[in-house]
């Protein structure tokens, strides 16, 4: 499918909630997707890669700490599949370690973004959202 | 004593010379004779002087003592005394000993040498009887003998294994707990070398103990490791001590070696419970900051979006829970930050006169708005983590200015004092100062002397400075007097090297 999708994986509701305002804030009007673990998520790019009608997302905004599968894990599948490996990755997470966000860096996310505790920093992400939204399918 | 002295003697008690008898009378030595009934016929006064009595002459049988004892301590009866057996043909060994009693019950040590006197046809005509008073060699031999048994009791029933050596390093005694300690007896070990308990790679320990010996040196509580007859390998604490002869020169040494294997575990447990304590401590406070956020940022988003359609109370309610998550959200990070002190890294050395800059740089907002002024003297270059110094600054200017008198501006004076084994730093302030029965109270986790409208707080500041100065072997105190001022001082040793003092061993 042209155009661009964008993938939410975050099992925490109400990020998901917070996300999806960021998104619309954004400006960016695509199809968003949730799934809500790891799991769940490799399945939509195995999908993808088996079905060309299936959709194939453009960016992908992934929190680390899933229930199933570990984010890296989910990472790495991206990286692996045929069609969805080029979408950008935004990885969401409460940890504000270094190494943590090394960690994403190195398994090919391209941004980091540390979940804040006020509204108003939680409407940054859309500033990396319009950064990382891959322009010529915008 | 031949039969011609005894003969001589005899005679000179018979005899009608008063100088003989004189000079019997006054021989230092118990002398006695006897009839060949063995009825006393003569005594000397030393005799009355050791036995404590004035025998009876022709009344009194075999002996001038009043109860004679075997050396066991059973009593010998009267007719089986050293004179009675010689008058009756039988032999007494010379030097034998006994042990007497006098009326008044106190007691004697003697050795009897009697004797008989026969006529041509060999009839025992006569006994004489010396009695030597041996109670002072006596009593002196048992004290020795006394001490040596107290001693080798003390070294037998000791936990720790007593060991003893020559300069050559050969055992020369070997105590029980040693046998149960390193599994040899002592007939296996004694004679053999005591590098036989080195394991091999701490086999240049005993020489460096040897030429301190020599040195008359003693080392005291040596930690080290020996090896057991089986192989095994045990920790032990060693105190050796040179020992002398009576002329003064060392011949050897006692080595006392307790096992401290119990020990050695005990504080590997300790480590790894507060090991796992912390490990918890951080994942418990990291862990709670996830729900915290959500609690935050959705009562902000309820105040924003819906404060229109609440009322007053709603309103006051949303206030409470915005105020509980914003106040637990410091506690949980001020908890992370207390978990994450440790040293696990060598410090570095760091300016302390750099880190107050840094520090009172970011504290400008509070010192700006509460009119503090702040003025330090010299400080040193401490061997710390750069971060670690900062947030005891942090930490103590920080207070100082929240804990402010209401009455003046904060004057807040940091200063250090040099001393042999560190650095003293004070952190002076003229605040409200702090109540005696608090002032260790103070140090504790979420420990908190005002409520949260006084004065605001998670009670961990104070706890994070104590866990810092912890790590670095210092400690940290308050002075201070209600209503005038504190002043928190901490210590910061020179060198970290603490338990290292018998590197030498």
């Amino acid at each position: 499918m042209a155009g661009g999708h964008i993938l939410v994986v975050e099992d925490n509701p109400a990020d998901v909630f917070l996300i999806r305002e960021t998104i619309e804030a954004s400006g960016i009007k695509v199809p968003i997707h949730i799934v809500k673990d790891g799991e769940e998520a490799t399945r939509f790019f195995d999908n993808a890669d088996s079905d060309d009608s299936a959709p194939c997302p453009s960016l992908v905004i992934l929190d680390i700490n899933l229930p199933k599968k570990h984010g890296i894990q989910v990472l790495q599948h991206l990286r692996r599949s045929h069609r969805c490996r080029g979408a950008s990755v935004i990885v969401v997470s409460t940890s504000t370690a270094a190494k943590d966000r090394e960690d994403v860096i190195l398994n090919g996310a391209d941004a980091y973004f540390c979940k804040p505790s006020k509204y108003d920093d939680f409407l940054k992400l859309a500033d990396l959202i319009r950064e990382w939204f891959p322009k010529t399918t915008k | 004593m031949t039969a011609q002295a005894l003969k001589a003697l005899i005679h000179l008690r018979n005899g009608s010379d008063q100088e003989g008898r004189e000079i019997l009378d006054a021989l230092p030595v118990a002398l006695y004779l006897t009839d060949a009934e063995g009825r006393l016929t003569y005594f000397n006064a030393a005799a009355v002087k050791l036995s404590g009595r004035t025998p009876q002459l022709g009344v009194d049988q075999w002996c001038v003592t009043w109860k004679i004892l075997l050396a066991d301590g059973t009593p010998l009866p009267h007719d089986q005394c050293p004179m009675a057996v010689a008058l009756k043909g039988g032999e007494i060994a010379e030097g034998m000993e006994y042990l007497a009693e006098r009326p008044d019950g106190t007691l004697f040590w003697f050795t009897p040498y009697p004797a008989v006197l026969r006529d041509e046809q060999g009839r025992i005509t006569h006994g004489i009887n010396l009695l030597v008073d041996i109670t002072s060699r006596k009593f002196e031999q048992n004290q020795a003998a006394q001490a040596a048994l107290l001693l080798s009791a003390i070294v037998d029933s000791s936990d720790d294994a007593i060991i003893s050596k020559d300069l050559n390093g050969t055992i020369t005694s070997w105590n029980k707990s040693a046998e149960r300690l390193f599994g040899y007896t002592a007939e296996e070990i004694i004679g053999r070398p005591v590098t036989l308990l080195i394991p091999s790679d701490r086999q240049q320990e005993e020489p460096r103990i040897i030429a301190r010996l020599k040195a008359g040196e003693r080392v005291d509580h040596f930690e080290t490791i020996r090896r057991r007859k089986d192989g095994s390998l045990l920790d032990i604490s060693l105190t050796i001590s040179p020992v002398r002869n009576a002329r003064g020169i060392i011949i050897g040494a006692s080595k006392i070696a307790r096992d401290i294997t119990e020990r050695r575990r005990a504080e590997a447990e300790i480590l790894r419970a507060n090991r796992d304590l912390e490990q918890f401590a951080f994942s418990a406070s990291h862990d709670l900051q996830e729900p915290l956020r959500g609690l935050k940022i959705y009562s902000e988003l309820l105040a924003r979006r819906y404060s229109s359609k609440l009322d007053g109370q709603a309103l006051e309610f949303l206030g409470h829970l915005r105020a509980g998550a914003t106040r637990m959200e410091v506690l949980v990070s001020d908890l992370l930050a207390y978990t994450q002190i440790s040293k696990r890294e060598e410090p570095e050395m760091v300016d302390a006169n750099a880190t107050l800059t840094i520090v009172l740089e970011s504290l400008a907002g509070s010192i700006a708005e509460s009119g503090a002024r702040i003025d330090s003297g010299p400080l040193p270059v401490v061997p710390m983590h750069a971060a670690h110094l900062q947030q005891l600054f942090q930490n103590l200017i920080g207070n100082a200015i929240k804990y402010r008198s209401p009455e003046r501006k904060p004057e807040i004076h940091v200063a250090a004092e040099s001393q042999s084994d560190g650095w003293t730093i004070a952190v002076i302030d003229n605040g409200i100062g702090i109540a005696p029965e608090y002032k260790e109270k103070v140090f504790g986790l979420f420990k908190r002397l005002h409520s949260n409208e006084e004065y605001s707080g998670t009670g961990i500041g104070l706890a994070i400075c104590q866990r810092i100065v912890a790590q670095y072997d210092g400690r940290i105190w308050v002075d201070s007097e209600p209503g005038q001022g504190s002043a928190f001082r901490f210590t910061i040793p020179r060198s970290r090297d603490g338990g290292g003092s018998h590197s030498g061993c």
